[in-house]
């Protein structure tokens, strides 16, 4: 009788044992935002991170022979301006650039309109993160140069994204450009209008300055 | 012991029955409705008291006095039967259901069957151990009306998919909770010997499900496994042998001479088409069949598989083979990788038994089951052990434990790459050898063995430069786990005759825990990893969980009051590890271990956390078993919700009145039940899903993902929003029920469902220009309705031949009530979800047929303006205008489905018929438009391309071909998806115990069994059951068993 009442007594005073706090888990593969820009340090691995997607292929959703990071734009853009021939469609990689037939993958997450977008975007979004700390982070040298790498890098992607999807600034400054964000996504981030040429090059202009 | 006191005493008894009377002697035998003899039945002369009882046999014989001639059988738990006595009379004595008190499992604890005010359906043992399955998932097809299953692969091992009353969410899990032992169960299904479980309990609605609110949404399946009970030790002894063979049919696809004649007028129609003049179109044809960009022979013809060059094998006007041609060789790549006649076989010992206070129960099971498809297995070694014990008076406790290990040789499948199988073998075309041939078709040998042909000048479609037979022995995948379930628990109770008389105490803690290691290996010869010599990924997955809870019941009657209280909390952790590597690289093949290869491509491991706190209650009362009432609360923290949003509240109400223990139907003799009940709960689902359907335990949070290092310095972009506002899927479920037991034959079930799920759990898009897809956030609805029967009656009944039915049968309607709330829809491929409509509805271009004139296939389509007005329909055959122009078609849904399980028996022999049919809804299938439409050039070809469009005037249905063309889904492409199948025919035969009697051994059962014997369909091939979208794809054929068992106890 003696044991069981201690049996009993343990599985009592283990039972009392609060669980609330165990209901706090994540995961130990990914940092969480609000961690991450604590320090310039953690910006300095965001940017790392961008220049990590402008050579590799794995950030978009498929066709990796297309996507396989900046290069792949860059020659996209030089076969779309017959800079560089392609004699045989090959195994198919690259060859509706070269036709100018990319419009009909329009629908398709991994075809050349829509990735092209995505990846200039993507890096606009993570560069926002980092420009956002720049009221948050005491001024020192090192976040100087965090926030220097991060306006270059939307600046960069801003005169990509213009040039992919808008005539030259030639044509005419009023006409749309692309959709223009500097703060970084949150939920009530609605998807932002063209806006002009000329604001797009404005945009590009002073980030460019920042960056120094 | 008792029985021998009540023979003495009965011997007693007819000795002074002697005394007195004139008499003559009776003997006869009282067995059950199985057939089983009935020991101990009280066997009395009416009208005076004179009597016995049967024995072991159920035996007896008496004197009756004169003038008597009726005698009475009693037994409780049996209906008392009277008859005129006769000289070696056979009396079969029915069980009384209305006195028998079934005992059902539900949520934490058990209850009467008529008490339940909830809906469920019990699937007992020898309804399980009928399907010949390793993974009991399979077995529950047509014995649950409302329950929808899949076929499953027909990899060994391997289970269906489950829903219960229809598909309760989009991007979070639709799949049922399992429990096993009353523990929610985290290991794998195939861990467990179907023959451990002695029932399944199905709760369907929030009344029965509710207490396991926030993972009990989309039905509970509770598994229970067998317990000792107190009696003699029994052995119990099973063997089953069986071969497995294809459950569904071949697609009917085209021999080398079909094959080779509709590639012909593919080309030919495509030279006319590019301006050559029709009386040329038929030479240029064959000559692009031999060189060119589309050719399918091959180098110099090396893959004309006929004995003469292409120019003179094919007649350049009709594309006929020349008779006179003969076969070089003829290989069916799939009929190659298909195992002829696979063995299944399963052996499984168990012994129970016990005292008044301890039982116990073990099992120790080996199942071997080789696959289909040549190479793959399953192998599981499993041993269970439960006790239970009383400690104390007032103190029980127990122990269940389960052990398997399994080990799985899988094989790629479901996708569209070379190396899987189903994909590359059952497409390649009839024209290609498996092994290199010589010109006169004898095979090429090197160092006396045959060479696989890699084809590199194959067609394109035809994976050149692989063969995936070699791929099947050369490549390797599997897996290994070690599984382990316990179950444990203490109460503190039987307070009889005390002041807290009805106080029960349970503390249960459950674990489960299970250790896999995975494999994928990569020969360095050919296919995959030809570049890099080989590629080699292990790891090792370990999941272990467990649930601790404490419960205080209180249940006790006070005259005609009977309350069941019951208030609990329960803690629950789940912890995920993975730890994985890859390496290429190998000097050689054959070798699968990382040390053997040179470079690390890959290495990488992450936890997975997740917890659960709970508290809950519940109150049943009933008044005079006449009036029920339950209900139920448990409020839930789930870790995968935000704080402040994490608590969601569940709840339950349900009410039943037995109208059959009413006075006022007392006396209407045919009725032997009749209830009525009602219930409405709200239950919630945290189960969110990525898009990949794997779990996703941290939907709300906002994260960097660390896997973008810039070379060697540590690099992160942000892969999701924060969005703290996330919460609880909710689900409301209102059943309303009849169930009514008539003629003491006749029992009949209806019920009718309304489940309405809000809050979905949805992936929310956003602008792409944000930087984003979108995040997780509670929007939408969605409601399942439906109606289930269920009828089941003995059709005859007689002493030697039994004959019941069981009738089943369903409707479902689901609708997407709110999806965004703003028009948008969320289309993926054929199949949309939009507002208003059933969830993943076919969205398809609306064929207008072909144009005899062109053979062009024709749409119907309309034009709409800029303020979103539509024209009036047209013909036309442009595809953007058919895509653009496309329409609602069906879904996979069905009218109405069910089962019909016939069961008789004649004398010793037993025979039951298990036979499932759904009626309505669509398939698109896919694997059948891969062979109807050259979408790739050198892959196989289904018979209806015979009805292709080739001359102009030709009426069909089936458009010109063209190779390479993306032909766009029509409504023509959705097949109805009915089907009739027998799912399982079992004969047995026990062999009358008299004989075994002299060797010790109480019952011994032969069956032979077909499982998953035929499936009738639209179209041979197709599997209307891969999924519930009504998709079909390159995978794992269901199998079939035909086997051969022995059930021995003693």
């Amino acid at each position: 009788m003696k044991k069981i009442l201690y049996l009993l007594t343990f599985i009592g005073a283990v039972s009392l044992i609060s669980c609330s706090s165990e209901l706090e888990t994540n995961p130990t593969d990914k940092i969480s935002g609000q961690i991450m820009l604590n320090n310039p340090d953690g910006g300095q691995a965001v940017l790392n991170g961008m220049y990590r997607a402008l050579y590799v292929s794995d950030w978009g959703p498929g066709w990796e022979g297309e996507n396989s990071g900046i290069m792949a734009y860059v020659q996209a853009a030089d076969l779309m301006g017959e800079d560089h021939i392609m004699l045989a469609a090959g195994q198919g990689w690259f060859w509706y650039d070269y036709r100018l037939q990319v419009a009909s993958d329009y629908s398709d997450d991994r075809g050349r309109p829509y990735q092209t977008w995505n990846i200039f975007y993507t890096l606009i979004s993570n560069a926002n993160t980092v420009i956002a700390q720049e009221n948050v982070w005491t001024k020192t040298a090192k976040s100087q140069a965090v926030l220097g790498q991060a306006y270059a890098m939307r600046a960069f992607a801003y005169s990509y994204l213009i040039q992919f999807y808008q005539q030259s600034i030639a044509e005419g400054t009023d006409q749309a450009g692309v959709p223009i964000y500097t703060k970084p996504t949150t939920l009530e981030t609605e998807g932002a209008p063209r806006g002009k040429i000329t604001d797009v090059y404005t945009l590009i202009n002073t980030d460019i300055d920042k960056s120094f | 012991m008792k029985k021998k006191l009540m023979l003495i005493l009965s011997c007693l008894l007819l000795s002074i029955g002697f005394i007195v009377a004139q008499t003559s002697r009776v003997a006869g035998t009282v067995i059950d409705s199985n057939g089983e003899p009935v020991v101990s039945a009280s066997v009395s002369v009416k009208g005076t008291t004179v009597g016995t009882v049967t024995d072991t046999e159920g035996k007896f014989s008496l004197n009756i006095p004169d003038g008597k001639t009726t005698l009475v059988f009693t037994l409780i738990g049996m209906q008392s039967v009277e008859v005129a006595a006769s000289q070696n009379m056979r009396v079969v004595m029915e069980s009384d259901e209305r006195l028998l008190d079934e005992v059902m499992v539900v949520a934490y604890g058990t209850a009467k069957k008529e008490s339940f005010t909830g809906s469920a359906d019990v699937i007992k043992n020898d309804k399980i151990t009928k399907r010949t399955v390793a993974n009991v998932t399979k077995a529950i097809e047509g014995l649950a009306a409302g329950v929808k299953t899949t076929s499953g692969s027909g990899q060994p091992g391997e289970g269906a998919s489950i829903r219960v009353r229809g598909m309760g969410s989009i991007n979070a899990s639709s799949n049922p909770l399992y429990v096993v032992d009353g523990v929610p169960y985290d290991g794998s299904i195939s861990a467990i010997n179907p023959n451990d479980i002695a029932s399944m309990t199905i709760l369907k609605d929030a009344s029965a499900g509710a207490l396991y609110g926030a993972r009990g949404a989309n039905g509970v399946i509770m598994i229970t496994t067998k317990r000792g009970e107190s009696g003699k030790m029994q052995v119990n002894l099973k063997a089953n042998w069986g071969v497995a063979s294809r459950a569904i049919p071949r697609y009917e696809t085209m021999n080398e001479a079909g094959y080779i004649e509709s590639i012909f007028h593919s080309n030919r129609i495509d030279q006319i088409r590019s301006g050559v003049a029709p009386e040329n179109a038929g030479t240029a044809a064959i000559a692009a069949m031999v060189s060119g960009a589309n050719y399918i022979f091959g180098e110099n013809e090396m893959y004309n598989p006929y004995n003469m060059k292409a120019a003179d094998l094919i007649d350049p006007v009709t594309g006929k083979i020349n008779p006179k041609a003969t076969l070089r060789y003829h290989d069916d790549w799939y009929d190659f990788v298909t195992a002829d006649n696979p063995l299944r076989q399963e052996y499984d010992l168990s012994v129970s038994g016990g005292n008044d206070k301890t039982k116990y129960m073990y099992s120790l099971g080996y199942l071997n089951e080789e696959g289909l498809l040549k190479t793959t297995k399953f192998e599981r070694f499993s041993g269970r052990v439960g006790v239970d014990s009383e400690l104390h008076k007032w103190v029980k406790s127990g122990l269940n434990i389960n052990f398997a290990k399994n080990t799985s040789n899988t094989a790629n499948t479901g996708t569209s790459a070379n190396s899987n199988t189903f994909y590359s073998a059952q497409l390649m075309s009839p024209i290609y050898p498996i092994y290199e041939r010589n010109a006169d078709g004898s095979y090429k040998m090197e160092n006396g063995e045959k060479v696989f042909d890699y084809g590199g000048s194959r067609g394109s479609g035809a994976s050149p430069g692989f063969n995936s037979v070699a791929t099947l022995y050369d490549d390797k995948y599997g897996t290994e786990s070690d599984n382990f379930s316990g179950r444990t628990y203490i109460e503190l109770g039987n307070f009889k005759n005390t002041a807290i008389d009805g106080l029960k105490l349970v503390a249960n803690f459950g674990v489960d825990y299970q250790n896999a290691a995975v494999m994928t290996y990569y020969n360095p010869y050919f296919g995959n990893s030809e570049a890099v010599k080989g590629s080699l990924t292990k790891s090792t997955r370990r999941t272990f969980s467990f649930t601790f809870n404490q419960l205080l019941s209180y249940n006790r009657t006070f005259n005609d009051h009977t309350i069941d209280a019951m208030v609990g909390h329960e803690f629950y952790r789940y912890q995920y590890n993975y730890l994985g590597s890859s390496k290429t690289g190998f000097p050689f093949g054959g070798l699968y271990e990382l040390n053997a290869a040179t470079n690390i491509t890959g290495g990488s491991s992450y936890q997975d956390l997740y917890t659960i706190d709970a508290v809950l209650s519940r109150l049943n009362y009933s008044y005079q078993d006449k009036y029920y009432l339950s209900g139920s609360l448990r409020s839930d923290g789930s870790s995968r919700f935000p704080k402040g949003k994490r608590w969601g509240t569940f709840w339950s109400a349900g009410a039943s009145w037995r109208l059959s223990q009413e006075d006022f139907m007392k006396d209407v003799e045919w009725v032997d039940n009749l209830t009525v009940k009602a219930s409405y709960g709200v239950q919630g689902n945290d189960n969110i899903l990525n898009e990949d359907g794997t779990q996703l335990y941290y939907a709300w949070q906002s994260f960097y993902d660390l896997a973008w290092p810039n070379s060697t310095l540590s690099g992160a972009l942000i892969s999701s929003l924060e969005n703290t506002g996330l919460k609880w899927e909710k689900n409301g479920n209102l059943n309303l029920g009849v169930e009514a037991r008539l003629f003491n034959r006749l029992s009949a079930s209806f019920e009718l469902f309304n489940r309405k799920t809000t809050d979905l759990l949805l992936f929310y898009p956003m602008a792409v220009s944000t930087g984003f897809s979108g995040y997780y956030r509670n929007v939408g609805e969605m409601t399942n309705k439906g109606i289930e029967i269920t009828l089941s009656g003995d059709v005859i009944k007689t002493p030697d031949f039994n004959w019941g039915i069981t009738l089943m049968g369903s409707t479902l309607k689901n609708k997407v009530t709110k999806l965004y709330g703003d028009n948008r829809d969320i289309i993926d491929g054929a199949r949309i979800i939009r507002e208003g409509e059933t969830l993943y509805s076919f969205y398809v271009a609306k064929s207008a047929g072909v144009d005899p004139a062109t053979g062009d296939q024709l749409y119907w389509a309309y034009d709409t303006d800029a303020n979103g007005n539509k024209s009036e329909p047209y013909i036309t055959n442009d595809d953007s205008k058919a895509q653009a122009s496309r329409e609602i078609a069906g879904s996979r849904l069905s009218d109405f489905e069910g089962s019909i399980l016939n069961e008789f028996r004649y004398k010793d022999f037993d025979l039951s018929l298990l036979c499932t049919y759904s009626i309505g809804g669509k398939v698109l299938d896919g694997v059948y438009r891969g062979f109807l439409y050259p979408g790739y050039v050198g892959q196989a070809a289904h018979k209806d391309r015979e009805r292709a469009w080739k001359n102009p005037g030709d009426i069909t249905d089936v458009p010109y071909l063209e190779i390479g063309k993306n032909y766009i889904t029509t409504t023509d492409d959705l097949i109805d998806a009915s089907y009739f199948a027998i799912k399982n025919i079992t004969l047995g035969y026990t062999i009358p115990s008299k004989i075994l009697k002299g060797v010790g051994i109480s019952s011994l059962r032969l069956s032979a069994t077909a499982d998953n014997l035929i499936m009738f369909t639209h179209l041979k091939g197709m599997n209307p059951q891969y999924n519930f979208t009504g998709g079909t794809t390159y995978v794992y054929a269901p199998s079939r068993t035909i086997s051969f068992g022995l059930d021995l106890k003693f």
